[in-house]
């Protein structure tokens, strides 16, 4: 690779538009894995709340049935459970 | 291929005629290794004193290992802190400080009588430690490389799991001979007192010591590596690197990787008891995975770096995915040791071309800050993948969930993989030119030779 020296100091880099570079893609990948993971994350925890649930229903006397607050969040969000 | 041609062959593709043992940078590497055996070994140990921390205080396993929970995360969260630490300050301080803090939360967990303590000094100041204790050290001795970087880093990540290989068993001992309490306090003094001895002979970068980088080559210019315009040089490439795709999708790639491999590295001995396997085998097991990996962790940033970091860490993260599915009709001990044997190879090669991708697209640049990032990614990835083998079994009864979650997740990776650049070329070359363009010597980054892929 060639790269000899400018004899002028001057610093062509600063003068491009540093704003025409976005990484979309990366950003976007990353986000959307973090949406993945937090799907994930949901559904499972979704399924043990539905458990739960359903455990207290079938034995109500030592827990009583009331709904925990981030069972009832979770069972909300998640479309599968 | 007859035997004597495989000589001439090894050194023509692997350059064997500019190495020598006689370097600096060797010295630097075997530092490097014995901060990153130190702090792995601390780490990986922190399961042989959950049982007497239960016995003494009768406190949960689930509430200790909230502590070991804490300090992946507290790591992972100040990675990219230390990174910038390393490269601002340099990494000598750095990792000065992080003995310290080693000392401090050595000494504070021997001493502890309350869990809060224990998530304090453990999770917190432990946590912090070892992240500035651990993180610049693969950009320090990248410094140390102008060429054959790969080589450098393979010598140096195989200390990742030589360190808890033989620092286990110590510990184990010195539990069992003086207590834990007393382990911890011996072993944070030692360590803290043994480590601040060997930075006495660390360097930050040849430039600051007067030498020339390993594989140096006549033409090549000497880097600025500190002072005010280095500063401002440097902070100005960062920002330039945030600005490439790869920045970001190295970090999401190495978060996939751990997520995949967490998951088998906690959950394989539960995952083969549960089949009926007797728990002295599927600890064997699981000590065979440090073992073989040991051979990919080290020679995969070769391969990296001279036939390119792509396909490489391509094939290892396929590997990695692709392998676990082995374990969905695996119960007797021979099947568990036939994925033992496949899986550690490609698991091996999965996070360690990491600093050689970097040179390859950043060029010879101070690379805390990008590398801290990453191992946020690693960091986050490996408590993610840690907590979700238990969590899968105590929803649904079974291990078949959470192999599919790791297949997946290292698949995932590999994907990503295929979205990087090539690394022929590096990402940003104008600023390569440009910074000669100063007329001064105020070079900070060097573009390296071009790889294979």
């Amino acid at each position: 690779m060639n790269r000899q020296a400018s004899s002028k100091p001057v610093d062509r880099f600063r003068q491009r538009d540093d704003g025409a570079r976005r990484p979309w893609l990366g950003v976007g990948l990353l986000l959307a894995s973090a949406v993945a993971t937090l799907a994930i994350l949901v559904y499972f925890g979704a399924w043990a709340a539905s458990d739960r649930v359903t455990a207290r229903e079938q034995d109500p006397v030592p827990a009583g049935t009331d709904v925990a607050a981030w069972e009832e969040g979770l069972l909300y969000v998640c479309p599968f459970h | 291929m007859s035997v004597p041609l495989i000589g001439p062959f090894v050194r023509r593709h692997f350059n064997l005629d500019e190495h020598t043992i006689r370097h600096y940078a060797w010295v630097i590497v075997a530092i490097g290794a014995a901060a990153q055996m130190l702090g792995s070994a601390i780490r990986m140990a922190f399961g042989i004193v959950i049982d007497p921390l239960v016995d003494e205080f009768g406190w949960s396993p689930g509430a200790i290992g909230y502590s070991y929970a804490l300090m992946s995360i507290v790591t992972a969260l100040f990675s990219p802190v230390a990174g910038w630490m390393g490269s601002r300050f340099g990494a000598r301080r750095t990792m000065l400080v992080g003995i310290v803090l080693f000392l401090v939360g050595m000494v504070w967990v021997s001493q502890t009588r309350q869990l809060w303590e224990l998530y304090v000094a453990y999770g917190v100041v432990f946590g912090i430690a070892q992240a500035l204790f651990l993180v610049p050290v693969v950009p320090a001795v990248a410094n140390w490389f102008r060429r054959h970087l790969g080589l450098g880093t393979g010598l140096l990540l195989v200390s990742w799991s030589l360190g808890p290989a033989l620092v286990i068993q110590l510990l184990g001992f010195l539990i069992e001979s003086v207590g834990w309490s007393t382990t911890f306090l011996m072993t944070g003094i030692a360590g803290s007192l043994g480590m601040a001895a060997l930075l006495l002979f660390f360097k930050d970068s040849p430039e600051q010591a007067n030498r020339t980088a390993y594989g140096w080559k006549p033409g090549d210019r000497a880097l600025l590596t500190k002072g005010a315009v280095f500063n401002e040089k440097n902070r100005e490439f960062q920002g330039r690197i945030q600005r490439t795709n790869a920045f970001w999708n190295l970090i999401n790639i190495h978060f996939l990787g751990c997520v995949g491999h967490a998951v088998i590295l906690v959950g394989l001995v539960p995952m083969m008891t549960h089949r009926g396997i007797p728990y002295g085998t599927a600890v064997t097991a699981l000590a065979l995975i440090s073992i073989i990996s040991l051979a990919t962790r080290g020679i995969t940033p070769m391969l990296a770096d001279r036939f390119g970091s792509k396909p490489i860490m391509f094939w290892s993260f396929f590997g990695q995915g692709a392998g676990v599915l082995l374990l969905l009709t695996a119960n007797t001990p021979g099947e568990f040791f036939l994925f033992v044997a496949l899986w550690s190879l490609p698991y091996g090669g999965e996070g360690t071309a990491f600093p050689v991708i970097n040179r390859q697209y950043y060029g010879h640049v101070p690379m805390g800050p990008t590398y801290g990032w990453q191992l946020l990614g690693a960091g986050l990835g490996m408590a993610l993948g840690g907590a979700l083998p238990g969590m899968v079994f105590d929803i649904t009864g079974g291990y078949t969930w959470a192999i599919g979650l790791s297949a997946g997740f290292s698949l995932a990776g590999a994907a990503v993989i295929l979205l990087l650049n090539p690394t022929r070329q590096p990402l940003i070359p104008e600023w390569m030119a440009e910074t000669d363009a100063q007329g001064e010597r105020v070079r900070v980054i060097d573009p390296v030779p071009a790889s294979a892929d």
